[in-house]
């Protein structure tokens, strides 16, 4: 199909020139790859790992002091009660996103074809940020009520004597009404103007190469 | 001859960099997001280097590590600057560099699965490679190309009736 242009050119020829004028004089510095090579990846993906390895590590840093304040406290079983509990929810937390960090880590090789690997992609950032909310929904608010009665505990109160204080039970009321709502709405808002985006753009991209439009 | 694998990934890069320099001209822009996906996309590939097989080409190898990264890349400076561009093509130059201008505007302003379609087209791969590439059927890429290539023929025509 030469000539497609109707004044004596075709498409592929005028690439060739196009690409050879415009591409052809650019050099990259050796020394310029070798810092680039040093650089920190800046693609989503890459990101959401990093931040769910963080997140990992606060949780192992929790288990560590936990474990300390137990065995500083062995002698008051109510602190240790109600610790074991803490404990047990934050070990779970540490493995579900671990096993979530595994899979992320296991992803094709950006060598793989475009498609497989934007899929991949799409269902590790949203997977990721699944995670996120289950952090802000469940860990966060456990944290008020959890903290009143820790910190009862800890000063001889027996877990039941914190439950039967209305104040308390107010006060834990109250901040879990105010906190659980809030923590959705501002980790949905941050999550979606941080990816919002890029998730809508693969999202077109994979339909755009599944389906003729 | 260069031994260490930094060292022969260095000299792979050195003689394909024209792949490299493509796609950040037809992904990004502004001096930002281009320096951001050259160091991506040089990033990504020595990541991946590791999983390249001798007997592939590394120019293939080369642009779908390229061409993987501009689709997944954030960018800074949204399209609009590039869709203003375009929108003036009726008033580029009626001459030769006019038109490998034209060309480049029309194909940074299509979508970005079309404008790595018809790259990969015009950098000479065969239909059932792109597919390889990308992962479509070869069928839905020779339906796709005839559509891309007739609306850039057709855009092209209309900015030459109206000079």
């Amino acid at each position: 199909m030469k000539d497609e242009l109707g004044n004596g050119q075709d498409l592929q020829s005028l690439w060739t020139q196009m690409a050879a004028e415009k591409f052809g004089s650019q050099k990259l510095k050796k020394q310029n790859i070798m810092e680039a090579l040093k650089q920190k990846s800046t693609l989503d993906i890459d990101k959401l790992k990093k931040g769910l390895g963080i997140k990992i590590l606060w949780c192992c840093g929790f288990l560590v002091g936990f474990v300390v304040l137990m065995l500083l406290n062995l002698e008051n079983i109510e602190f240790l009660k109600v610790m074991a509990v803490a404990t047990s929810l934050y070990l779970l937390a540490a493995v579900i996103m671990y096993l979530e960090y595994k899979k992320m880590k296991s992803m094709p090789g950006m060598d793989d074809n475009v498609l497989e690997l934007m899929k991949h992609n799409l269902k590790a950032i949203t997977s990721a940020l699944k995670m996120e909310r289950i952090w802000g929904f469940f860990v966060m608010p456990l944290a008020v009520p959890g903290g009143i009665l820790i910190s009862n505990t800890l000063k001889g109160n027996s877990i039941m004597e914190t439950l039967q204080d209305r104040q308390q039970l107010m006060v834990a009321l109250v901040a879990m009404i105010v906190v659980v709502p809030l923590m959705g709405l501002i980790t949905e808002k941050m999550n979606n103007s941080a990816f919002g985006t890029q998730i809508k753009s693969l999202k077109e991209n994979i339909i755009k190469m599944e389906t003729l439009g | 001859m260069p031994s260490t694998p930094s060292d022969i990934f260095l000299s792979q890069i050195g003689a394909h960099e024209g792949i490299i320099h493509k796609v950040v001209g037809l992904y990004a822009d502004g001096k930002e997001d281009r320096e951001d996906l050259y160091q991506e996309i040089l990033l990504q590939s020595w990541r991946s280097f590791a999983s390249f097989k001798a007997q592939a080409q590394f120019s293939t190898w080369l642009y779908r590590v390229a061409l993987n990264t501009a689709l997944n890349f954030r960018r800074k400076v949204r399209k609009t600057e590039t869709l203003a561009a375009t929108q003036n093509l009726s008033d580029t130059e009626s001459s030769d560099r006019g038109d490998k201008e034209m060309l480049y505007l029309i194909v940074k302003s299509l979508d970005e699965v079309d404008r790595m379609l018809i790259t990969l087209h015009f950098e000479g791969y065969k239909n059932g490679e792109i597919a390889e590439i990308t992962g479509m059927t070869t069928n839905y890429v020779n339906v796709k190309l005839h559509r891309i290539k007739t609306n850039i023929i057709q855009r092209f025509k209309a900015v030459h009736n109206e000079r």
